[in-house]
């Protein structure tokens, strides 16, 4: 008897890594852990810029709306009609503010088209985070917005002013929340990477 | 009634284990509880983690929300940690732990501030369920 309780003694002080102990209990049956890919591709920046001298938390000619990825984009993925082979391109494209309805928020997005991009200049769209930047029920237009794109080292901006401001009725917003953009999904860098479901706020909660 | 070989044969073996590395001898030792036993208890995976795919919220090059998804429905109950890590897997922000109700879940509040460009990787752990 008193031979077997020394074995088992020594037994397991001899076992590495055995957990010893009295009032052991294990509170789980399952453990679980890993590394996950983290984006390469997405939305890194998004900017609302009141323009000089306009009125703040008002939508108007003249304002601008910056985009930043975190790539250099596939340019062919975002305007089909542009290429890698220039780092800088622009376009002039109808945008609007397109009143929410039901409580939605007002949205920033492309409205118009253009022979150069068949099929769309593939921005996604920006939820303004209020709905009091078009108080009319039609959406607030700019057919002369000019879009410039520069592709840098590293990542890619593009740079959209506002521009002849048509229909609608731009109300002011003296607070909101953050603009969030969502960009096409399926806008890749030149490694192929796709912008995924990935998302860009803005610091601010009052735009332009 | 003879018990002077087992004695001898116990304190054999007394000496065999104060002798093993890392034993500790001392004199009037008190053990307190006064029982002791060990063992092995098996846990498992309750999948993989490196499969969970992640998508950010991103505000002025700062992380400040993550949707996890394609999380392993073996999980659901478990309690889920991430941290978001930099170069030489440094934490630069971390959330939870939050408990699984789904194969998806949204982090919207994260502690320490992560520069997305900075982000390397994501690693997640689940306690349970």
């Amino acid at each position: 008897m008193i031979r077997a309780v020394a074995v088992a003694t020594a037994a397991v002080l001899a076992t590495t890594g055995t957990a010893w102990g009295a009032g052991l209990a294990l509170s789980t049956a399952h453990l679980g852990a890993g590394a996950a890919s983290t984006p390469a591709m997405y939305p890194v920046w998004l900017q609302l810029t009141n323009k000089t001298n306009g009125t703040a938390g008002k939508v108007q000619s003249g304002d601008s709306i910056t985009f930043a990825w975190s790539q250099q984009i596939d340019e062919t993925t975002l305007c089909s009609g542009w290429s890698n082979s220039s780092s800088s391109q622009s376009l002039t494209l109808q945008w609007s503010v397109v009143n929410g309805t039901s409580g939605a928020h007002d949205k920033l997005q492309v409205t118009g088209s253009s022979s150069t991009c068949v099929g769309g200049l593939h921005i996604g769209t920006v939820d303004l985070g209020s709905t009091g930047y078009d108080t009319s029920t039609t959406s607030i237009d700019f057919p002369t917005t000019t879009n410039v794109l520069s592709v840098g080292t590293s990542s890619t901006t593009l740079t959209v002013t506002l521009n002849g401001q048509v229909n609608g009725t731009a109300g002011t917003v003296s607070s909101g929340t953050a603009a969030v953009w969502t960009p096409v999904a399926t806008v890749k860098d030149r490694s192929g990477r796709a912008c995924g479901t990935n998302l860009a706020q803005s610091s601010a909660t009052v735009q332009f | 009634m003879h018990d002077g070989p087992a004695l001898a044969a116990l304190a054999g073996l007394t000496l065999a284990v104060i002798a093993w590395p890392g034993s500790a001898a001392a004199t009037a030792v008190a053990p307190s509880p006064q029982q002791v036993s060990g063992a092995y208890a098996a846990v498992s995976s309750c999948g993989t983690l490196s499969g969970v795919g992640v998508a950010w919220t991103v505000t002025n090059n700062v992380v400040t929300g993550v949707v996890l998804t394609s999380i392993p429905a073996a999980c659901a109950g478990g309690a889920l940690s991430l941290t978001l890590v930099g170069t030489g897997n440094t934490s630069l922000a971390t959330a939870g732990p939050v408990t699984l109700s789904g194969t998806t879940l949204t982090l919207s509040s994260l502690t320490g501030s992560a520069t997305a460009t900075s982000v390397t990787g994501a690693q997640l752990s689940v306690v349970g369920p």
